[in-house]
């Protein structure tokens, strides 16, 4: 299910090319912030995020890619185009990947990685919502393309199949294979957590401090 | 998933989905830096201004194109009208008067000198007006293909139509064409 109104998409980018800088400007707000939330949870990086939907929108400003209606809705294309620059910089990052047809096989075990990206920058306040994206970071980028934009961006698999460019088995294939990946590495985290648990601040009493709303539910169950 | 929950609450729905359900309230409260809009709005600006540029200059190749074949129509037509007149007042200046040669005078002679003249005269491309004020007119050479000259009624030999003819272009300080002659 597309997150904008197709309709009006093709509207605000007809205008835009006529050059009305309010349209580009009302796509922009629009597209933004689910292309900047894919970029981030895929890429795991802020700047890096900020970077791919800069280029995104400089390609949609210049043309370059030449978006074609009749194949699709604009917010697919904006997180096709999103994608193919992820694999790009990733790719740049991790040599040993040699493209992105080697996620087209749907039999690889490298369903962990280890992206690779350093260390993992701090974007989420909630540490519970924390984990999970550093878990996220684990898998491996074609099962977590899937996920983030089923999951986060509540598209259909149709449109995930046009975006990933693979057919509807290998998105519900890739789907639960990353869903149960992600509950293997929150659950493994939880164990070691749970054998290791993380020392708190004291607090001005020098009792220790203790904040189970900042903790994820699992651990409670594990 | 809020936190009051009880305990069985939380068991009955899926961990994964509770803990993507979790991943997905923060991150909807995540947008773009706001320097990236304004880097955006920066090069649309100067995409239309390049767009109109382009168009500007489109504008004025296709003006100087017809700038260029009106002047060739209203000036190079009534030029060579008038070459072709001198030419003909001087043909016939020159041709020996059928009687009364004694009357060949000092005078005719001096106007045969004038006509000798004449026979190179400028071919006016601005008004006289317009060539008299010009503060710094310069003379050029220029060799025009005589093939060219066809389309303004001149007769074209074609054994000599791949040469060129000689001229001299009388040009403004801002390189505007005012006068053309053609040289022997």
């Amino acid at each position: 299910m597309p997150l904008t109104d197709p309709t009006q998409d093709l509207a605000l980018l007809a205008e835009m090319r006529s050059g009305n800088a309010g349209a580009f400007e009302q796509l922009y707000r629009r597209h933004q912030g689910p292309l900047y939330r894919f970029a981030v949870l895929r890429c795991g990086s802020a700047d890096s995020a900020a970077d791919i939907v800069q280029e995104v929108f400089l390609a949609l400003l210049n043309d370059t890619l030449k978006f074609d209606p009749s194949r699709g809705v604009l917010q697919g294309f904006l997180f096709g185009v999103a994608r193919n620059l992820l694999l790009k910089q990733h790719e740049a990052r991790r040599r040993y990947v040699s493209s992105s047809n080697v996620y087209d096989g749907d039999t690889s075990d490298d369903e962990v990685v280890d992206d690779g990206a350093g260390p993992l920058e701090k974007l989420l306040a909630n540490e519970a919502a924390e984990n999970v994206r550093h878990a996220l970071q684990k898998i491996s980028p074609h099962y977590r393309d899937v996920l983030i934009l089923y999951e986060m961006h509540d598209l259909a698999y149709i449109d995930i199949a046009q975006i990933c460019g693979i057919d509807l088995g290998t998105v519900r294939s890739r789907l639960s294979r990353a869903r149960a990946k992600l509950l293997n590495l929150l659950q493994g985290d939880l164990a070691v957590s749970s054998r290791c648990p993380p020392r708190q601040p004291p607090d001005i009493d020098g009792n220790s401090v203790l904040e189970p709303s900042s903790t994820f539910p699992l651990e409670a169950r594990s | 998933m809020s936190e009051s929950k009880t305990p069985i609450a939380i068991l009955t729905v899926s961990p994964i989905d509770r803990a993507l359900d979790t991943l997905r309230q923060e991150a909807e409260k995540l947008n773009t830096p706001a320097y990236v809009e304004n880097i955006l709005m920066a090069a649309f600006a100067t995409a239309q201004t390049g767009k109109a540029g382009v168009t500007t200059a489109k504008a004025h190749l296709e003006s100087s194109r017809d700038q260029f074949a009106r002047m060739v129509s209203q000036w190079f037509a009534p030029g060579f009208a008038v070459a072709a007149s001198v030419v003909m007042a001087s043909w016939m200046m020159l041709s020996p008067l059928p009687q009364a040669v004694d009357d060949v005078s000092v005078t005719s002679m001096s106007t045969l000198a004038d006509a000798s003249e004449a026979a190179n005269p400028f071919i006016a491309f601005q008004s006289l007006e317009r060539i008299a004020l010009e503060p710094s007119p310069r003379l050029i050479s220029a060799n025009v293909p005589r093939s060219s000259l066809a389309a303004y009624g001149v007769p074209i030999d074609p054994e000599t139509a791949g040469q060129s003819v000689r001229t001299e272009m009388l040009v403004a300080a801002n390189g505007q064409p005012l006068a053309m002659r053609f040289m022997p």
